[in-house]
């Protein structure tokens, strides 16, 4: 056995073909086997991996796995007894083994899947542990890990998230017409907060992070391929492309978040800038009304090709960010404005606008809200009120870059 | 070159509750492994072993019990048959075995010749 690609024939291999898999056989036997159906996929993943190292890898590896999760699953039924009436085998669906057999393809199965775990009967927060779950191929200890929550946290949620699309029946087919365009919202919806997770989490796993983020992305391109894409999905997907042009400038060799004004901009990705450019032009061509995902994308887009902080068009973001924020009503939406305030030197509003806030509201957020406290007062050359921000930031070290931190502590020095 | 047995021990990945991305994760460790002995020239062959046994004895041969006869951590899950210079060299080779770390463990025997 000498395989010079071995390791390029199973990297993703496990992860994508669960899902895969699952969705493909969920398809077939009907979304309440899902259980019997994750137990068969890991029976099989358990045997690749004892047999495979030694015996060398299968010629279609991707195949492989489903006829043996598939036989497993088979095996199951029948030391259960389970009647074959009840194995709706090859009822509604017929599934080609071929579309298994590129497991880096998204297939219609997967997208089924997405739409019915973007189901709205469904809790977000266990929606967002499923979506991992079924859709990226990670265990409960690494979904945990991606959401600093503990594993049996996430195991009662995923729990209840599959009891519920069960319990409910909801449908494992594409919606109809009608219902469709409220549905693509919450895949949306579901798609951003998967991307989000991955992009703001304060997680150090750096890597975990980044496969998060173009899991999201891998899978709202699949729908982009669609007829059922709107100019949300190309803009949400553009969106993701500003973001991840960012990925590598924003972490620091603390795996802390850098903030804009200290990000490298020569680490910009280009390539994913003008993947957004042009998402974002298939986005208008569908409609131009300026939808938040829309909103979003252009304020990123402005970012992503000003060439320093000083040259950003602070003005067409202060548009955009109070259209967003009029639109969302969203708490970061606010203290971005406010930043934009800053920059334009709109001091009073800025002020106004900051004292206007609700601390409480600000729990999860709070290193970014005192750090717009501490730019604010800087400005206004309040020494005091400065002072006393900087001591807020500097409560919470730990969310804060080691640039920010340092500068931090010079400017609490040169204040005394 | 004397010939070794690698004998591996526990490491249950069921029991380890392994998700998609640690077992691809676990096969690449596995691949690379396997390859490299076989790049030096060193690796036999290997076989995994399933868990279900049977345990025949008696005076004839005709006592037959079922297993398995043992917990799943003492439980012989495969095994390989390599080269290697000498016991140290045959402990060195034994270093990259990916499952320690889930309670596994490697009994290295060596081939007895005539």
């Amino acid at each position: 056995m000498t395989q010079n690609t071995l390791n390029d024939q199973v990297a993703h291999l496990f992860r994508r073909s669960y899902s895969n898999i699952l969705s493909v056989l969920v398809a077939k036997y009907g979304i309440e086997e899902m259980v019997e159906i994750e137990n068969a996929i890991m029976e099989a993943f358990y045997k690749a991996l004892r047999t495979w190292p030694s015996q060398g890898i299968p010629d279609n590896p991707a195949g492989w796995l489903y006829r043996t999760s598939v036989n497993s699953l088979l095996d199951y039924y029948k030391k259960k007894n389970r009647p074959q009436k009840d194995i709706p085998r090859d009822s509604e669906v017929s599934i080609d083994e071929n579309i298994i057999l590129n497991a880096n393809e998204i297939h219609d199965p997967q997208l089924q899947m997405l739409f019915a775990v973007c189901h709205p009967s469904l809790k977000k927060e266990d929606q967002l542990a499923f979506m991992l779950k079924t859709m990226s191929g990670l265990g409960n200890r690494e979904i945990a890990a991606a959401l600093l929550q503990k594993e049996s946290t996430i195991k009662k949620r995923i729990a209840r998230a599959r009891k519920n699309i069960i319990s409910e029946k909801i449908s494992f087919d594409l919606p109809g017409p009608k219902e469709l365009p409220s549905r693509l919202d919450m895949v949306h919806r579901g798609l951003y907060l998967f991307f989000n997770e991955g992009y703001y989490a304060n997680n150090p796993n750096f890597s975990i992070r980044k496969e998060l983020c173009f899991e999201a992305m891998r899978l709202c391109k699949a729908i982009s391929e669609k007829p059922i894409a709107t100019e949300d999905t190309f803009a949400l997907l553009a969106l993701m492309c500003y973001h991840i042009s960012r990925f590598e400038s924003r972490i620091d060799e603390n795996d802390k978040l850098i903030s804009l004004k200290y990000q490298d901009r020569s680490k910009w990705d280009p390539f994913f800038i003008k993947l957004g450019h042009h998402y974002i032009e298939k986005s208008t061509a569908f409609s131009n009304d300026k939808s938040n995902y829309q909103i979003e994308a252009a304020i990123s887009a402005i970012h992503c090709t000003s060439e320093s902080l000083e040259s950003t068009n602070w003005d067409l973001l202060e548009v955009l960010y109070r259209k967003l924020l009029n639109n969302t009503g969203n708490i970061i939406v606010q203290l971005n404005l406010i930043i934009v305030y800053i920059m334009q030197d709109k001091l009073e509003e800025a002020k106004l606008s900051f004292e206007s806030l609700d601390k409480e509201e600000f729990k999860n957020h709070l290193s970014y809200y005192y750090m717009v406290g501490v730019e604010l007062y800087s400005k206004l050359q309040d020494q005091f009120q400065t002072k006393l921000w900087i001591e807020l930031a500097l409560q919470h070290p730990d969310k804060l870059s080691t640039r920010t931190l340092e500068e931090l502590k010079s400017f609490s020095k040169s204040n005394n | 070159m004397k010939e070794f047995m690698m004998i591996f021990i526990g490491g249950d990945y069921q029991e380890a509750q392994l998700s998609p991305e640690e077992m691809e994760n676990r096969m690449a460790k596995w691949m690379a492994w396997v390859k490299d002995l076989e790049d030096q020239n060193l690796y036999i062959n290997g076989k995994p072993l399933l868990p279900n046994a049977k345990r025949v004895a008696g005076g004839d041969g005709s006592l037959v019990t079922d297993g398995p006869f043992v917990e799943s951590k003492e439980l012989v899950g495969g095994y390989f048959l390599f080269k290697a210079r000498d016991w140290d060299h045959a402990l060195e080779l034994t270093k990259p075995y990916p499952d320690y770390d889930i309670g596994g463990s490697v009994e290295l025997r060596e081939i007895m010749e005539y």
